[in-house]
């Protein structure tokens, strides 16, 4: 790394910038109960990014033998590059967090809770195949620039994933539960209680109306609703003027009820970090207040574009130039639990996964969504498993007619997220 | 490198253990709008050590050669601690062979300004299509791969691959109105793919600004005719992914209901799997176990004949291996996957598709497509209202899903009109996103297929 920096202080350059990432994870891998491989991955790879003559230039190698190579592919990618108005920033104050523990997790341990696992689930009449995914993964990300930053970040990332397929009279099921942190997780047992509780209200199918019905989506299924304000939000479409929200900060775009926040500082959670991936601070913010629109996701480069700041949301690996994103985002809870909210469904839907999450047209909003895994209720009482049925709307217009935010909040990843129940979708069912 | 390669397996102890290596060299070119949002080459190398020890694997990768000989003893320690005492792999015979990737235009031999006057050509093609066209997307990209495979058995193999092929997406705004529309095209034949694409990129602006005007589906029960490129979708999702082994090799139920010999569709339905198609983008010679590539049928005259198998899914079912097992890069294991499926010609002109359908919809190109082997969904870039056997108005925001034992069931006729689709994107699967995959068809009609709306 030392040496491309050396190589590109030589060069006629208005600024340069090196990231260096270097990653290593263990993950012990189950499949169809049994156990499967455990893998040790390793990547250690440099992204360099330089300005020349107003223009971006941008290459990525891992072969740290020729680090004259890296840079004249970069150069010459300048040549061509995109026009910039930006200039990378120098050392700035950062928060301390809470986001590496060394602790580790041995391969046998995980290997043990696995086995132990599918030891318990054996004990159940249900013939359910598991997958299960346990994880312990060290990243370390080194950023040097000519602005004088110079900046380290090491995360650890301890996750944990299951999911589980059976046949019943009602077809094919999938149920999947995750536990993810940046420290040693907490046990998760809560999470097969959850898991063999769907499997039980999957055993029986139920037919739903077509028609406009009251549906709640569990957060695993509001993950699929989610995806179009991150690509409305998202400052390469702002820049663009072809996202929605493009000049509407400070309009009510969706209901009061609705809170987004990114926030990059919850102690241990998945997208916490003091700097983004160009050495921004991270901070805590409002996207949507009480359903008015307050910020975008910026980065450095689409920040320059519409006049603004970056905000710290630049996600990048070391092969790909920035690109704005969430740190944590956390819709914010309402008062009720999701319990209460279906016990009082008259007739309704409750979605736990969604088959198709990411094909509709996107920047305008739109949704239309195959229900994988969700539940007919009436009179507060789950009947069965809806098949066969879609629901389909647009969030700008669906988000104003949220009745209720539930308490209780599911954290996946870096999104944090509660149960939302609509007024009313369109829900298709075949006949 | 090669002595290297056989040193380190000298070391190997375990009852299996395979060698890769890559090299990789990728340009892209990115307009999006105005701007040249990046314009580059990326160099990736590295390899991995894949042991097999007593029902298990072990699997560790690495950047440098150096550290070649300690991954093969990480690799080996890491199977032997997961060990299961369950079956082994499907006995192959060793093979030695070396495919050079012959184009007769290599996109390689072609300077980065010659590429970016390329997609600027197109990218001024759409922006230059009027003041309702906001924004554009225009991706270049050619990649070569070069992979060792050396294993234990002696197998001994050295791939090349060059992918090139060119997208582009045109973005449409009328007020809060915006709108799509996408075509790619893309394979291993080299760089003569990405040439005289004029007409496809005014094709897409035109579509784009059609889709403003279109009004959006009803939703409900349709029959359909879909073209050529979404049938692919169709047959990739709907029963493609449920035809990998992986999912039934431990799985007695889906097992029995995937028995060879089972009806799955009409006499007239042929499906087919086929690594071996070269210049196709799903073309692989030979997969990541180093066993060759073949055409495999997997219905026929719509009897259930096959699947697609791993060395370890062949052995757990007593099959044979049909050379499937492929993984993104050498930085992930092997997993059960497609190559080039399609579903084969049938003899109904496309008149006679659409013949007798009273409310039907005839849907077009394909922005994508997801399964959970019963229940599937893909959708597609537009479609076109079908009365009384005729074709009507444009309509937008098609979205089609259905069940694979019903769906396969319901196809009602198959076109002569076979087109195979590679592109720029690819299959995801555990992880493992984007694989270079072709699929394709001919148009096909199928009934009752629901769509969601209002």
């Amino acid at each position: 790394m030392e040496k491309i920096v050396e190589i590109l202080k030589k060069k006629d350059l208005e600024g340069f910038e090196v990231y260096l990432e270097e990653t290593e994870s263990n993950p012990v891998i189950f499949e169809q109960n049994e156990l499967q491989s455990l893998e040790k991955k390793f990547d250690r790879g440099v992204g360099v990014r330089l300005i020349r003559n107003g223009r971006l230039g941008f290459s990525s190698t891992n072969d740290f033998e020729r680090p004259d190579e890296v840079v004249e592919y970069a150069l010459e990618s300048a040549r061509y590059g995109e026009k910039v108005n930006y200039s990378f920033p120098g050392p700035s104050e950062t928060a301390d967090l809470q986001i590496y523990s060394d602790e580790g997790w041995p391969e046998k341990e995980r290997i043990e809770i696995g086995t132990r696992i599918l030891e318990e689930l054996k004990g159940l009449a249900r013939d359910v195949k598991i997958d299960m995914e346990l994880d312990y993964t060290r990243k370390k990300a080194t950023i040097i620039n000519s602005a004088g930053l110079q900046v380290e970040m090491e995360k650890t990332f301890y996750s944990f994933e299951i999911s589980g397929f059976t046949i019943t009279e009602s077809g094919f099921v999938w149920v999947y539960e995750q536990k993810a942190s940046l420290k040693p997780l907490p046990p998760f047992d809560d999470l097969i209680g959850k898991l063999l509780k769907k499997l039980e209200h999957a055993d029986r199918t139920a037919r739903s109306k077509s028609g406009e019905l009251k549906v709640v989506f569990a957060p695993q299924a509001l993950f699929s609703l989610i995806r179009p304000f991150a690509v409305g939000l998202s400052g390469k479409n702002i820049a663009k003027k072809i996202s929605p929200l493009t000049n509407r900060i400070g309009e009510k775009i969706v209901g009061e009820n609705i809170t987004f926040i990114d926030d990059g500082t919850i102690p241990w959670s998945w997208g916490t970090r003091p700097f983004d991936d160009e050495g921004i601070p991270v901070k805590k913010r409002f996207l949507i207040e009480k359903g008015v629109l307050r910020g975008y996701l910026l980065d450095l480069n689409t920040s320059s574009k519409i006049g603004m700041r970056s905000t710290g949301n630049a996600f990048r690996k070391y092969s790909s130039l920035p690109s704005p994103s969430f740190n944590n985002l956390l819709i914010e809870p309402g008062e009720i639990p999701s319990s209460e909210i279906l016990k009082d469904i008259d007739y309704g839907i409750v979605v736990h996964s969604v088959i198709g999450g990411g094909q509709s047209n996107l920047l305008a909003g739109d949704f239309s969504l195959n229900i994988g895994l969700g539940f007919l209720i009436e009179k507060g009482e789950v009947v069965g498993r809806v098949k066969d049925t879609m629901v389909a709307g647009n969030v700008y217009d669906c988000f104003n007619r949220v009745y209720a935010v539930s308490r209780d909040t599911e954290a996946l990843g870096p999104y944090i997220l509660p149960y939302i129940a609509f007024e009313k979708l369109n829900v298709t069912a075949k006949e | 490198m090669e002595s290297i390669i056989k040193k380190a397996l000298e070391l190997a102890a375990v009852e299996y253990l395979d060698i890769r290596l890559e090299e990789s060299t990728i340009t892209q070119i990115v307009y999006s709008g105005k701007e040249l949002e990046k314009a580059g080459t990326n160099k990736k190398k590295g390899g991995s050590v894949r042991a097999f020890h007593r029902g298990s694997f072990g699997f560790a990768t690495f950047n440098s050669i150096d550290e070649l000989p300690k991954s093969v003893e990480e690799a080996q320690r890491l199977a032997r601690i997961s060990e299961t005492k369950g079956p082994g792999l499907k006995k192959v015979v060793p093979v030695r062979d070396r495919i050079i990737a012959v184009v007769e235009d290599n996109p390689l031999e072609h300077s980065l300004e010659e590429k970016v006057d390329l997609a600027r050509k197109y990218n001024e093609i759409i922006l230059s299509a009027g003041e309702k066209i906001q924004s554009s997307r225009v991706l270049y990209e050619d990649r070569f791969v070069k992979t060792y495979f050396y294993s234990t058995e002696g197998t001994e193999l050295e791939i090349e691959k060059i992918y090139c092929g060119v997208s582009f997406a045109s973005f449409a705004r009328d007020g809060s109105n915006v709108q799509m529309a996408f075509n790619s095209f893309g394979d291993q034949r080299g760089f003569e793919t990405v040439l005289n694409h004029e007409t496809d990129a005014e094709e897409v602006v035109k579509h784009s600004l059609d889709l403003l005007k279109a009004e959006k589906v009803e939703g409900g029960v349709y029959t359909v005719v879909l073209d050529p490129r979404i049938a692919g979708t169709f047959i990739h999702e709907a029963f493609g992914h449920l035809s990998e082994a992986d999912h039934m090799a431990r799985n007695e139920k889906l097992k029995a209901i995937m028995k060879k010999g089972s009806r799955f569709g009409p006499d007239y339905l042929n499906v087919i799997d086929d690594g071996s198609m070269i210049g196709e983008r799903g073309y692989i010679g030979y997969d990541d176990e180093g066993v060759r590539a073949r055409k495999n049928y997997l219905i026929k005259d719509g009897i259930l004949v096959g699947r697609l198998h791993s060395r370890q899914t062949a052995e757990l079912m007593g099959e044979d291996v049909t050379g499937n097992a492929r993984a993104i890069d050498f930085s992930f294991m092997p997993i059960v996957r497609m190559t080039v499926t399609y579903i084969d010609r049938g003899d109904k002109e496309f008149e006679e598709l659409l013949e007798g359908i009273e409310r039907g919809l005839y849907v077009i190109g394909a922005l994508g497509g997801q399964t959970e082997l019963e229940m599937f969904t893909f959708s597609a870039e537009r479609a076109y209202k079908i009365e009384n056997g005729r074709i009507g108005e444009m309509v937008r925001d098609v979205v089609l899903s259905g069940n694979v034992f019903e769906t396969l069931k319901n196809i009602e006729g198959i076109g002569k009109d076979l087109v195979l689709y590679g592109g720029l994107g690819g299959c995801g699967k555990r992880g493992q996103f984007p694989l270079p995959v072709s699929d394709g068809s001919p148009h096909i009609r199928i009934k009752n297929v629901v769509i969601g709306g209002k």
